[in-house]
Order: structure tokens, then C-alpha cells, then sequence
């Protein structure tokens, strides 16, 4: 069992007891994601139960190439379960961490972590390699997840510098190791069973979408930290260096000539990913085994780890409000790390609320009672009044903490801010990312098809070198368009050579061609993103410019390190198919949960509302590909909003495609029986959900 | 650079008060990892600053048209609609609108 450490560890809260799955009967799912599926199916009988229910089941998955050299797979974690964020049904759903737990968890000798059950009191699990203590969280519970990491730290390896060996656990089964235990925490906000409540890792990383940290709130648990001192098994240690260092010379960052590399994705020549000012200084920092740190790490010593939305939540208000980056910006990014808050929520919520402030219905002593102060909006003093009040519930903290879209419907304009798209939350009750289902419908069907958003940037490329060459006044931006689809096109196996897969014109958003586009996205992302756990900030990479070809690692690259370190013989289209088994398990508990095709549907703005607003503001200038007229050309996508019964006829051609039933969007028999899922296909029917054939 | 003239008090008080939702504007910060988001402004100021941003994409009509009517600035409408008439990029024009307008709110916090 290469790569795998051949033992699940299983937690039972209230029974306080400690148990393991062995990995091999779930190791034809991959790892990570098809792995916690597989578990979550086979262990909650009853499925239609919410989050904060005892009876959730939450998994903790690495991967076979975790903590092993493969580049950008090495330092991911999928968590899932029944989260609490999203609505009308708090979805079976996933969150994924980088750092250094799922690492260390694999040091440890464990392949994950499956959690049931409530403790009666808050506890934290402390793991060393095989030995597992349920402990007492009194100590902890009220402290921020940076201040509770520090004190089990300290407990677990006592005092002494970061860089010194140390020997943990004393004479018997001692670790000597110079690492401090990987620590999953959650701050208040998870306490107080907020839905914006994330699992935190370090200083940055965070498991932030589903609101896991109110589950495990729900659950009294605090904390899990894990460290151990085992190595890993590969199959092939020599081909996983070479398959590095081939990688690296044909697809990385060009040190000497580092122009050639700049449409690389999987080793870009600035890799980190963040929105506020480079200011300050700082070196890049990257989760465990990974080629391309896209964090930082400052000499303030604020903001540290934090990446991509996090690093926005503030920094637009803090400039507009002193007209540069102050530190306003990292340590309001930095209370949210503590607290444990989502920040795609609390950036969304917190630009919908200054709206209905500058409406005139909340504030003090408005309809809506607040008493932040809005002139203060930028200071650090509002920041930590915001998130203080979202953490505690303090105020209408207590509605801002159910998520901004329960909150509007608390407030009774629920219905009002979605029709005008003035709450952006387009889909499942969650806010929206930014590439707009009006104009990127990959992302947007994607996510309204699933369980959330889906974050997974596979073709956003596709996006951004237009707008960005037509702003700055190329006129042919490059690549061409007409290669770029037909390269893109050739590495989408198994439904390879179909470039109208990319025909992002409005006639061909409601095509077969998108459906096959959608499927895709989904089949590949499940397994090789999600299971085997290929960042998404590297992977999957289509165009290279460094590359002879010009084409990126994709295809290639995926497979040659799950082989090396497994010792399997996979080949890309292999995982692709057991992507595809492990989205048909997870419409099968969506089906049980009561998914149905009539509730599959956006907010009502995406149907009425243009994408860039009605009128003179026609919003940004956002170009994709596009077929008009016989002819390929980077195409402007905003002005347009979605047509609800064309929508309603694609959903149709894409559950053909995917061989659901129609009328209800339910996995149907025959499909399952074909890849494999007939248990499945019995459960359903006992529960009258399966699909017709 | 073009100079403006400067403001009087009124115009001067204006440019600095914050404006209420309905006459707000809506920039979008793009980015390949966010995609567009768009900021909603409520100020002269914030027009300023965001257009500071990395990246700032605000439509150039709608920029002309909040001036002009909301803000009452007619000078500056016409010195805005003069420099986005030339023949350089969006991201020319952007910078140019800004150093314009970061003049104009100079002179206004002067007067002010």
C-alpha cells in the first residue's frame, strides 16, 4: 500500500472512543475526497440530518502523495461532512486546508480522521504516531485558535526553540523530531456555533467554507493536534525526483530567463497570491513539499500565511479610507484567522451591510438596530468590532453569525436584496466568488449543481490574459484564441477534441458542449483535485509558454506522481472515471438530503440583473472566448444575465449527459451499476430517491 | 498635467461628502484568483482610491455621467471626457482620470 499509511483513525466523541478503519477497503476511491465520501456513506445511515445533529459524520482525508515530494499535492486536507452554511439545505459539503497537517497526519501514521459523535464537555485530541488522547478542552475553550495552537504546542513538546530537537512522549514509543504538532483549531466563532465558523491551521491556512468550525463546535471540539516522526512508502522513489525535476525543467519557473515563463501556472514567476500591497517586507511561504509559496511571511509579522480572499476582506476599505495600505488591512485579516470567521463571508456581508447603512435601514436606530460605525469603516477599531460581534454574537453579531443570507431573511429583505442582486450571493445561499455565473457558467453551473462554490480556477486563465491584454490596449491579445480553445481542448480526455467546449457566446451556454465542459470539471476535480488533492493553485495547468509546445503539464503530470508514489499504473482518463463514481456518491446523498432539480436554481438576479448592472454602468470588461459568426475571438460577457428556461433546458442535457434522470436530477441504476455503485442504487430506491431510467 | 481651476466651496464640499446608496458607483477590482468584484463607492475619495487599486476597472460613461450629476462638476466632467477621448489604453485612461481627480480632490480638501 504504497503511499498510504493503512490505517484510518475513527473518533467517537460521546463514547470517547478510539478506533481504526483500515484504509484498504477504501483505497479504490484514491484518497481525500473519494475516500470521505465513501466513509460518510457507509457510516451515517440517516443523511437528511443537519450539521450541528451529534450524529454528523466529518472526515479529515490526506492523500496518498501527501507528505511526499509530488509538487503542489504534498500539504492539502479534505474535510467534509454536513456543513451548516448553506440554504435552504445545509449540504453534504467540503472544505480543504493547506500547511502542514495532512503531512504531518501521514507521519503520524494515519491516512485520516473520521469524527462522530458529541463530546459532553469541550475536548482536543492530541496524536502521537500511534497513541490517541481524547482530552479535556477547559482550558482552551474561549481562546483564539493562534492562542490555543501556542498552548498545545507548549503541552505536547513543552518549552524550547522552534529549530531544536526535541523527544515527545518520553522513553516509550518516543518521537524525536524538531516540529511542533500540526494543530487544527477552532477560534469563537466555532464556539458559538457560528456558520461562518473555520477549522484554523497555523497562522493562515484555513478550512473556511461549510462552517466546520461551528460543527465541530457542535461537537465540543476544540482542537486536534498531530505529530509524528514515520516515513512514508513509495513505491518508486527514484521516478518520483525524476518526475520532479522533469517537471520543474519543462513546466517551472525559468530563473534565467524568466520571461519565458510567464503564462506558467504551475510555476509561475510570482506565485503568491494575495491583494494587499507588497509593502512590507517578506518571503514567500508555501505549504509542506510544495514548489511555489503563495503566501508570505512578513518582518511585521502581520498577515502571515494569509492568501487569496482572506487578504481582501479589508484592504479595499482600508485604502479607500486612508488612501494607501495601512496595517489596517493584516490585522483585520488577522482577527479573522483568530476568531476562526470565514472571510469569503465576512467580505461579502460586510459590503452588503455598508449598503443597507448607506440606505438608510441599518444602523442606530434604524429598522435594521446596529451600532457599528460606519464612518470608522477601515480603521482597525471597526474591524475588530466587526469580528468581534461575528465571533460572540454580540449585537446583531448574532445575525451577521448565521451568514448574511439568513441574516437578510431574518430582516425580511431576503427576497428584495436577491432580486436586485444587491446581496451577491448567487447560489446555495453562499457569496458569490467573483467569476460571475452570468459571464463564467463553468463556475457557476458547477457550483449550483454541487453543494458550493466551487473555487477551483481551472479555467479563469481563460478570463483574465484577455481582459487584462485589452485593458492595457493589446488588441490581439495572445494566445490566440482559436489555439488556445483547441489546445485547451485536446487535454480535456476523455472528451478530448471538442473546442465548443470553451464557446463561452451566449447561444452556446446552453449547449451539450457545456455540459460535456461541466461534467468534465466535475469528474476531474473530484478525483484528481480533491482526492489525490492537486492544489488548486497549480493544478490542473492546459498552456504553458515555456513549454516547446506550449502546452501545459496536465494530462502528463498528474499521473506520473500518483504512479511513482503508489506504484499503480493509472493513467489521467483512470482517475477522471473514478471522478466520475465519486460525483454520482455525492449527488446520491444530496438525492438523500432532498435535492431535486426543481430546487437547483439560481438567485433570482443572475435571471433578471445583467452581469455589471442595468444602464449606463455596464460593468467590468470581461472577455472569454467565444465562436461568433464562424469565428474564434476573445468575446465581452458581461451585459448579460442568464435565461431561466434555457437554463432549466441545459440542466436537462446535462443530466442526460451524466445519465440522472431528468425529471429530478436523481442518480438512476443503470448508471450506477456501472461504475460500480450498486449499494448505492439500493439505498436510494429503499428510500424512493432513485432516479428513473 | 491639465490643471483644473480652483474649486468653490460649494463644488469643494461636495467632492467631499459622501454620497448616499442611490447615487453611489460601482467600480470592480479584477484579478485572475477573485475574478471581478465589484466596490460599491460612496465618495469622491473612494473613486480616487480605488482607482489606486491594482487593477481597477470602472466604467468610463458611468465615471463621466456621476461627475457630471451627482458630483455637479462641470469642469472636470469636460477635462475627464477630453482625456478619454485620446487614443490610449483603458489603463491609460484610468491613470489619467486619476491624477485628475486626485488634483481636484486636493484642491477640494484646500478649500474645504
Amino acid at each position: 500500500m504504497n503511499g498510504y499509511m493503512e490505517k484510518i483513525l475513527r473518533l467517537d466523541l460521546t463514547d470517547r472512543k478510539v478506533s481504526i478503519i483500515e484504509t484498504k477497503a477504501y483505497k479504490h476511491w484514491g484518497g481525500g475526497h473519494g475516500m470521505g465520501s465513501a466513509i460518510f456513506w457507509d457510516l451515517l445511515k440517516n443523511k437528511a440530518i443537519s450539521g450541528f445533529d451529534p450524529h454528523n459524520v466529518v472526515t479529515l482525508m490526506t492523500s496518498p502523495l501527501s507528505g511526499t515530494l509530488a509538487p503542489g499535492a504534498s500539504g492539502r486536507l479534505e474535510i467534509q461532512g454536513i456543513g451548516v452554511q448553506s440554504s435552504p439545505i445545509e449540504w453534504f459539503t467540503r472544505s480543504n486546508i493547506g500547511g502542514r497537517f495532512g503531512a504531518m497526519l501521514k507521519f503520524a501514521g494515519w491516512d485520516g480522521i473520521v469524527i462522530e459523535g458529541r463530546a459532553d464537555k469541550p475536548v482536543w485530541i492530541d496524536i502521537r504516531n500511534e497513541k490517541v488522547t481524547i482530552k479535556d478542552a477547559k482550558s482552551l475553550w474561549g481562546v483564539d485558535t493562534w492562542k490555543t495552537q501556542q498552548q498545545i504546542w507548549r503541552e505536547v513538546c513543552g518549552s524550547g526553540e522552534k529549530q531544536d530537537w526535541r523527544t515527545i512522549n518520553g522513553k516509550q514509543a518516543k518521537i524525536v523530531t524538531t516540529q511542533r504538532p500540526a494543530v487544527l483549531a477552532i477560534g469563537q466563532a466555532g464556539e458559538n456555533l457560528g456558520r461562518l465558523g473555520c477549522i484554523i491551521h497555523d497562522a493562515g491556512n484555513a478550512c473556511g467554507q461549510g462552517g466546520f468550525g461551528g460543527v465541530w463546535g457542535s461537537k465540543n471540539l476544540k482542537a486536534i493536534s498531530v505529530i509524528g516522526d514515520q516515513s512514508i512508502p513509495v513505491a518508486d522513489p527514484n521516478a518520483l525526483i525524476e518526475a520532479r525535476l522533469w517537471a520543474q525543467n519543462q513546466y517551472a519557473m525559468d530563473l534565467k530567463e524568466s520571461n519565458k515563463s510567464r503564462g506558467s501556472f504551475f510555476g509561475p514567476a510570482n506565485p503568491q497570491i494575495i491583494f494587499w500591497s507588497r509593502s512590507q517586507d517578506a518571503r514567500p511561504q508555501a505549504c509542506v513539499g510544495c514548489h511555489a509559496g503563495c503566501r508570505e511571511r512578513s518582518a511585521s509579522g502581520l498577515g502571515n500565511e494569509s492568501s487569496c480572499l482572506e487578504t481582501a476582506f479589508y484592504s479595499n476599505y482600508d485604502k479607500m479610507k486612508h488612501g494607501r495600505q495601512s496595517h489596517a488591512a493584516r490585522i483585520a485579516t488577522d482577527l479573522l484567522q483568530q476568531y476562526g470567521i470565514n472571510a469569503f463571508e465576512a467580505k461579502n456581508g460586510l459590503d452588503y451591510i455598508r449598503d443597507l447603512n448607506k440606505m438608510g435601514v441599518l444602523g442606530p436606530g434604524k429598522s435594521i438596530a446596529c451600532d457599528l460605525d460606519f464612518s470608522q469603516l477601515g480603521e482597525i477599531e471597526f474591524a475588530e468590532k466587526y469580528t468581534r460581534a461575528i465571533a460572540y454574537r454580540e449585537g446583531i453579531g448574532d445575525d451577521f453569525a448565521e451568514g448574511f443570507y439568513r441574516a437578510a431573511k431574518r430582516w425580511g429583505r431576503l427576497e428584495e436584496d436577491l432580486n436586485t442582486g444587491t446581496l451577491n450571493y448567487s447560489y446555495w445561499g453562499l457569496p458569490d466568488h467573483g467569476y460571475d455565473p452570468r459571464a463564467e457558467v463553468e463556475w457557476g453551473y458547477g457550483s449550483i449543481l454541487g453543494d458550493r462554490d466551487i473555487n477551483e480556477h481551472d479555467f479563469n486563465f481563460l478570463f483574465w490574459w484577455p481582459s487584462f491584454q485589452k485593458w492595457m490596449g493589446v488588441p490581439n491579445p495572445q494566445p490566440d484564441p482559436e489555439w488556445a480553445v483547441n489546445a485547451i481542448a485536446s487535454k480535456l480526455l476523455p472528451l478530448e477534441g471538442d473546442p465548443l467546449m470553451l464557446d463561452f457566446s451566449t447561444p452556446n451556454i446552453y449547449s451539450d458542449h457545456i455540459a460535456k465542459l461541466v461534467a468534465w470539471h466535475r469528474h476531474y476535480t473530484r478525483f484528481w483535485k480533491q482526492s489525490i488533492q492537486y492544489c488548486d493553485l497549480r493544478w490542473p495547468e492546459f498552456i504553458n509558454s515555456k513549454a516547446k509546445n506550449g502546452l501545459g503539464i496536465s494530462g502528463e503530470g498528474e499521473p506520473k506522481f500518483f504512479n511513482a508514489v503508489t506504484g499503480n499504473n493509472y493513467n489521467f482518463v483512470d482517475g477522471i472515471g473514478i471522478g466520475e463514481k465519486i460525483w454520482n456518491l455525492d449527488n446520491a446523498i444530496w438525492t438523500l438530503q432532498g435535492r431535486h432539480r426543481d430546487i437547483v436554481h439560481f438567485s433570482n438576479y443572475i435571471y433578471t440583473v445583467p452581469f455589471g448592472g442595468f444602464g449606463s454602468q455596464s460593468g467590468p470588461p470581461y472577455y472569454l472566448p467565444g465562436k461568433e459568426n464562424g469565428k474564434w475571438s476573445y468575446i465581452r460577457v458581461n451585459n448579460r444575465h442568464l435565461d431561466k428556461s434555457n437554463f432549466e433546458e441545459w440542466k436537462t442535457k446535462y443530466y442526460v449527459f451524466e445519465g440522472w434522470d431528468p425529471q429530478t436530477g436523481w442518480p438512476t441504476k443503470p448508471k450506477l451499476s456501472s461504475i460500480g455503485l450498486e449499494h448505492v442504487a439500493t439505498e436510494l430506491f429503499q428510500n424512493n430517491r432513485l432516479g428513473r431510467s | 498635467m491639465t490643471k483644473l481651476a480652483k474649486p468653490n466651496k460649494t463644488l469643494a464640499s461636495r467632492i467631499l461628502t459622501e454620497v448616499d446608496y442611490r447615487k453611489h458607483i460601482t467600480g470592480y477590482q479584477l484579478s485572475e484568483r477573485g475574478g471581478a468584484r465589484p466596490v460599491k463607492l460612496y465618495s469622491f475619495e473612494e473613486v480616487v482610491n480605488f482607482l489606486s487599486a491594482p487593477h481597477p476597472r470602472i466604467d468610463f460613461e458611468a465615471l463621466l455621467v456621476w461627475v457630471q450629476d451627482v458630483m455637479s462638476d462641470l469642469e472636470l466632467t469636460s477635462k475627464l471626457k477630453t482625456t478619454l477621448h485620446q487614443d490610449v489604453s483603458d489603463y491609460e485612461k484610468s491613470l489619467r482620470c486619476r491624477e485628475l481627480m486626485e488634483q481636484r480632490l486636493a484642491q477640494s480638501k484646500a478649500v474645504g
